[in-house]
């Protein structure tokens, strides 16, 4: 008989396993087949996913950061788009300064974060309550922020994207050097970012702090931490993090804002996020797992696969689902997560 | 929370939980009034034509009825699993279902079913929608899944099988955009008034918030509904399976939705269209949570909703302002009445 945690841990091994064995094949293969045609799919396919995964990412450690103080955010297809807008409108009206386009990006989600602050801390209300409101307010907001600025064009306004950036020496090596060493500068922002959160989280006292008041408000309010202050600071940084994630979409993807450019990620960030056990690497992972997701249902459409188009772009979603399925049993959450905190209240 | 107990009478308790909405109206007008006056408009013209324009003319009450039927019914698909405090945000997806459903059964039996013909397409489009909200549900009990996410990646799983649906077999080859041929006559519901045109529809429309209140508020089962929401715990030990009705909730909540779709497509489309839910499913969050997902609240709610809705197209027709800002109000309305509603409480 094992104990849950000793049970979890397991578990965590044999993916981890898995997936170092997988990687390995996907090397070999692609280090044998080098020069073949089939070595440099397999090395474009993963390029490809590094790129796409950085909103993943963003969204995902936004969503860690606030989570861990037992803020629940499930606006991240809204604020997501809004940043994306804030963030083309600014790149637009500067003559493309990138980023003056990402600081726009990022106050425009640390505003939404600032109001889902104020509703959920400070008035206690429902955070989901909350949070699905300030979506459908975030993505007006968003169309609406384009409609006046921009209105109706014949060809869409473009500005410039992010460039590949390789790192020297570093990519030089084979596979990885591509993968991992030639990507844009953001996707380096986002993996150190990572990093660091981790290291913020468990590894120093502010982000012991942080969790505890995820875990237990009412014993870190004994302790003299003040839960409104931490939440307030986690949900608003959080945000502006997510935010970053989607100034990343028409910095990358488009060029241009179009209503449809989250199209999904940010609700897929969440599972992503409940997948990653609100944790900063291993929501890293994730953001990896479900970006390769989504670039194989891209991927798979020029292939000629007698599916159909629409089933194959379905793949993302319903992998999302079947993961939410296969990671419940080793959930864990923040305890706290989703509840407000009143100092004056004597239930618990 | 309620410190000294204080006698009040019914008119006075009405009068008391109406304030609230009054503040949250007339604050989100406000805001809409600053909008206009920042984009430069007419602001009592914006107002006049925002509230009024619904009932200006005919072709506009008809758009009122359009807007208002299938807002209702998604509407009450979300309230019905609120009671028990699950989101069902899937009712986009449900209600594209429920067309689904409705397609399938005219176009399957094209020589129609006699006098069965449209209690067959609607028991379809419910059955359609439920089956939609049953995969959440069994993944809620089952596996704990979150039913925010899960909803949601349905939604987007169902945009793609209605852009299968409408551009494989059924597809009207002549159309441009991807729908499906035209239903035959034998399901067409019955026109109330050809200018504007009303369908019966509006009449099975308007009896289900009565049923849904009966349900709710008068049922074993409602109050089983009611007690499992506020209190998940406490009803277990008094042996309400709360564990079981969160999902019943979500399957009842699919039928609404789906049959709202069905009444759509019979009632309007008479097809399946690409694109029919329009943004049906976030307005449909807003109006429940507003309601506090009480089906007679739903009905003022989705009216107002609705008004402002065709006022908002008819602002951008007259007046050139972007019909994201009515977006925007409808959102802000609600985080105002959350507002209001907790002051309210504290002075109590």
């Amino acid at each position: 008989m094992k104990l849950p945690a000793e049970l979890g841990r397991t578990r965590t091994s044999i993916t981890a396993a898995a997936l170092l064995v997988a990687a390995v094949a996907v090397v070999l293969v692609s280090y044998l087949y080098g020069g073949s045609s089939l070595g440099k799919s397999i090395t474009d396919f993963f390029v490809l996913a590094v790129a796409v995964s950085v909103p993943y990412i963003l969204g995902g450690q936004g969503m860690t950061l606030a989570g861990r103080t037992g803020i629940f955010l499930v606006f991240n297809e809204g604020v997501m788009l809004s940043a994306a807008s804030a963030t083309f409108l600014a790149t637009y009206y500067t003559g493309g300064n990138i980023l003056v386009g990402l600081a726009a990006g990022a106050l425009m989600a640390g505003l939404f974060g600032l109001i889902m602050g104020f509703f959920s801390i400070t008035l206690k209300q429902d955070q989901f309550i909350v949070g699905l409101s300030l979506f459908v307010a975030a993505v007006g907001v968003a169309n609406f922020l384009y409609s006046v600025v921009i209105g109706i064009t014949t060809s869409p306004p473009l500005i410039p994207v992010l460039k590949p950036v390789e790192i020297p020496l570093l990519s030089d090596i084979p596979f990885f050097g591509r993968v991992l060493f030639g990507q844009n500068l953001m996707f380096y922002f986002a993996t150190a970012l990572s990093v660091a959160l981790w290291y913020f989280l468990y590894r120093t006292r502010y982000g012991l702090n942080l969790r505890s008041v995820g875990e237990n408000p009412r014993v870190s309010d004994s302790l003299g931490i003040s839960v409104t202050r931490t939440r307030y600071a986690a949900t608003i940084i959080g945000s502006m993090i997510m935010g970053l994630g989607g100034a990343y979409l028409p910095l990358y993807f488009t060029a241009t804002y179009t209503p449809s450019l989250v199209n999904g990620r940010g609700w897929i960030v969440i599972a992503l996020t409940l997948f990653g056990r609100w944790s900063p690497l291993t929501v890293m992972l994730g953001a990896l797992v479900f970006a390769s997701a989504e670039v194989f249902a891209t991927y798979s459409l020029i292939l000629n696969l007698p599916i159909p188009d629409q089933f194959l772009l379905m793949v993302p979603f319903i992998l999302t689902l079947v993961i939410l399925v296969i990671s419940y049993r080793r959930a864990e959450l923040p305890q706290a997560l989703g509840k407000s905190y009143d100092r004056e209240s004597v239930e618990d | 929370m309620k410190t000294a107990v204080k006698e009040q009478s019914g008119v006075d308790r009405f009068a008391d939980e109406l304030v609230p909405y009054l503040i949250g109206v007339g604050a989100a007008l406000a805001a809409a009034g600053l909008m206009l006056a920042l984009l430069g408009k007419n602001v009592p013209q914006g107002f006049a034509i925002l509230l009024t324009a619904s009932f200006g003319s005919a072709t506009n009450f008809g758009l009122l009825i359009l807007k208002f039927i299938p807002l209702l019914l998604m509407s009450l698909g979300f309230s019905i699993p609120l009671i028990v405090r699950k989101f069902n945000v899937g009712v986009e997806g449900q209600f594209l279902l429920g067309a689904v459903g409705a397609v399938a059964v005219g176009l399957t039996f094209s020589n129609g079913l006699g006098i069965a013909s449209v209690p067959v397409l609607l028991l379809a489009s419910i059955a359609f929608g439920m089956f939609w909200a049953f995969i959440p549900a069994i993944l809620l009990y089952r596996f704990k899944v979150n039913e925010i996410v899960s909803t949601i990646l349905m939604n987007f799983i169902s945009f793609y099988l209605v852009l299968w649906v409408a551009t494989g077999p059924w597809r009207d080859q002549f159309a441009g955009h991807p729908e499906t041929r035209q239903i035959p006559g034998a399901y067409f519901l019955p026109l109330l008034s050809s200018n504007p045109e009303v369908s019966v529809g509006l009449v099975i429309a308007a009896i289900i918030p009565f049923l849904a209140y009966y349900y709710i508020y008068k049922s074993v089962q409602g109050f089983e509904l009611r007690s499992a929401g506020a209190n998940a715990r406490a009803s277990y030990v008094f042996g309400v399976n709360s564990s079981f009705l969160a999902p019943f909730a979500l399957v009842i909540g699919g039928g609404l939705a789906g049959l709202g779709g069905g009444l759509q497509v019979a009632g309007l489309q008479l097809r399946l269209v690409d694109g029919m839910q329009s943004n049906y499913g976030a307005l449909s969050t807003i109006i429940a949570l507003i309601a506090g997902g009480n089906p007679l609240g739903v009905i003022v709610s989705t009216l107002f909703i609705s008004v402002i809705d065709v006022g908002g197209s008819a602002m951008n027709a007259i007046m050139g302002v972007p019909v994201e800002m009515v977006y925007v109000i409808e959102a802000l309305l609600l985080l105002f009445i959350l507002m209001a509603n907790v002051y309210r409480r504290r002075r109590r």
